[in-house]
């Protein structure tokens, strides 16, 4: 039994109304912006303990520290790898592979953010390419808009093809039990897809349009991409426990692997690597600095987020809200997947998406018993995560690489706007949930 | 005592709407490391450094925080450079203002002058704070003078 369930009434109110309410409001306050999101998860998180709902033992038990443990381990290692210059050689490489012909760059720089993203945070993907990007641009001598909006759309789409790629694939992955491997083989196929269709409407909008003088190609063709690897001991080090890092991922399951063991483990040794001819001081200074890269306000958000939305589930609503559902869609497999997708992306293009995926993670598990056992609810758990990681393509609010890519082309004085962004990138976004939809239902329905 | 006791009350200035080949003309020709740009009614509005317009001839993205922090893959000639130069030279230079240069008022005492201009680390402009008013500039130079040579500012 629950601490809510065992609480009965809070200062005289049903738990369920206490935990609800903070829970709303939590998610309201988040959506305004107006207090930042870590301050926010923590308070509701301590109202949650205070009103009795939980205990700090329930607490603690439900926050997911495998996820908690992936997402700074893998932050960690993208710290130390990036001071190599590995990103920029990457941009510059594949811009001078398609001869610096500005459509070519545009598809090459959109893969490459896909791929970088689907094994790296988008956040930390887009921040190593997008100056890379405004460099390229501006020898062309182009807009950079177009290349900036496709590799945000690029960032979202590959990160939902991996359990590391995006934090929702993250969350369901450990709370389901799914392997980087289930991820692949499940969601990349139809990633593919998505990225190719995605870039056809962005040339038919942008990308004719775009032509530079052979002059300005020189000048790109010129760039020396051998000499952005600005250490070479780094780059072969951080190579090698990337590579390491992305077996054990594969390998996970047969070597009884937890994500959160490799990745820290991954981190621990890459420091090692790294600082071991260094003396005590400076070693200090550069795990220092590396610890510092760990974006620590979305560790937190997470943390608060666990313990809300587990007070949250202890008190049934979920379980209550699930046989609701479940009753709308009169226990159909298909109609109940395919309404997880569809609300999953429009809620995820206006609402952030981690929130939104850890209250339907409880929430689809309480739907077990009427699809068959946990078995039978894998539909949902796809048509979550790409429903929860394609949507944040929808705004520019849809997902935290979006805003970050709007603030350096703000600070680059290319700015994205709000509903410009918008008029282009909803319908794209819809068009990606319309071929996931042909997929989840050909797939699994 | 006090920063007017430093100061060189009659400052080169730009006006904003300068172009900025002027702002250059000026920096050159005097080695100054920046110089004080006011509006019609003679209030401080920033100043126009010798670095700023070094970074007019740079990528611009390489300019901004820590984005690229080095460029060794690019092989821009000074003739790219220049080409860059010509691109901006007619431009106002309000738009190649840096306002965070530390100010001080002209009552303020020799020691918070001297420390202020040390801690900005290039000439220090003396604005009253009432009005907002450019009033003089302290250079190392003066400072210098005033300290070790014949005491003139």
């Amino acid at each position: 039994m629950s601490a809510g369930e065992a609480a009965g009434l809070v200062l005289g109110l049903d738990p369920q109304w206490v935990a609800g309410g903070l829970f709303v409001a939590t998610y309201v306050v988040v959506m305004t912006e107006r207090i930042n999101r870590a301050i926010v998860a923590l308070l509701a998180a301590g109202l949650m303990i205070f009103a009795g709902i939980l205990s700090q033992e329930a607490a603690i038990a439900g926050v997911d520290f495998n996820t908690l443990g992936l997402l700074a381990g893998m932050m960690v290692i993208v710290a130390v790898t990036k001071r190599s210059g590995l990103f920029q050689f990457l941009a510059i490489w594949s811009a001078k592979r398609v001869k610096a012909d500005p459509w070519g760059i545009l598809v090459m720089l959109a893969v490459v953010t896909a791929v970088v993203s689907a094994f790296l945070d988008n956040v930390t993907t887009v921040l190593l390419v997008a100056p890379v990007t405004l460099l390229i641009t501006e020898e062309l001598k182009v807009s950079a808009y177009p290349y900036l909006f496709s590799q945000i759309f690029a960032s979202n789409i590959g990160g939902t093809a991996t359990l590391i790629g995006d934090p929702p694939n993250i969350m369901i992955g450990s709370a389901v039990g799914l392997t980087f491997n289930d991820f692949v083989v499940n969601l990349a196929p139809v990633i593919v897809v998505i990225l190719a269709a995605t870039l056809v409407p962005i040339y038919f909008i942008w990308g004719r349009k775009l032509h530079a003088e052979p002059q300005s190609r020189e000048r790109v063709m010129r760039f020396d991409e051998q000499q952005a690897i600005t250490d070479p001991r780094l780059l072969k080090q951080s190579l090698a426990v990337l590579a390491v890092v992305l077996l054990a991922f594969v390998f996970a399951h047969p070597l009884r692997l937890e994500p959160a063991t490799i990745a820290m483990f991954g981190a621990a040794v890459l420091l090692l690597l790294d600082n071991w001819p260094r003396s005590a001081d400076e070693q200090a200074r550069q795990v220092h600095h590396a610890f510092t890269e760990v974006e620590w306000i979305t560790i937190f958000f997470f943390i608060g987020l666990f313990i809300v939305v587990h007070g949250l589930d202890s008190t049934g609503l979920l379980r209550r809200l699930a046989d609701w559902l479940v009753g709308v869609t009169g226990g159909d497999l298909t109609v109940t997947a395919l309404a997880v997708l569809w609300v999953s992306a429009i809620a995820s293009s206006v609402v952030d998406n981690i929130p939104f995926v850890a209250t339907m993670i409880p929430l689809i598990k309480s739907m077990a018993p009427t699809f068959g056992g946990p078995e039978g609810l894998m539909p949902l758990w796809w048509s979550l995560s790409l429903g929860a990681c394609l949507g944040g393509n929808g705004t520019l609010v849809g997902a935290s690489a979006n805003l970050v890519v709007a603030g350096v082309a703000e600070r680059a004085g290319q700015p994205i706007r709000f509903v410009p962004f918008l008029l282009a990138a909803f319908p794209l976004m819809l068009i990606s949930i319309a071929i996931s939809t042909v997929y989840v239902y050909l797939r699994y329905l | 005592m006090s920063a007017r006791a430093l100061m060189n009350d009659r400052p080169i200035v730009l006006r904003r709407t300068d172009r900025l080949g002027e702002a250059a003309r000026m920096i050159l020709e005097h080695r100054f490391r920046n110089v004080p740009v006011v509006d019609e009614a003679g209030c401080y509005l920033g100043v126009v450094s010798a670095n700023r317009l070094l970074g007019a001839v740079l990528p611009r993205v390489a300019t901004i925080e820590d984005w690229l922090e080095r460029l060794p893959f690019v092989h821009d000639t000074v003739d790219v450079l220049r080409e860059r130069w010509r691109e901006v030279e007619d431009l106002p230079v309000s738009d190649f203002i840096d306002t965070d240069l530390l100010t001080v008022d002209p009552e303020a005492s020799v020691a918070e002058t001297v420390l202020t201009l040390y801690k900005n680390r290039t000439s220090l402009p003396v604005v009253e704070k009432k009005t907002g008013r450019l009033v003089g500039i302290v250079s190392h130079w003066g400072v210098g003078s005033a300290i070790v040579g014949a005491g003139e500012p």
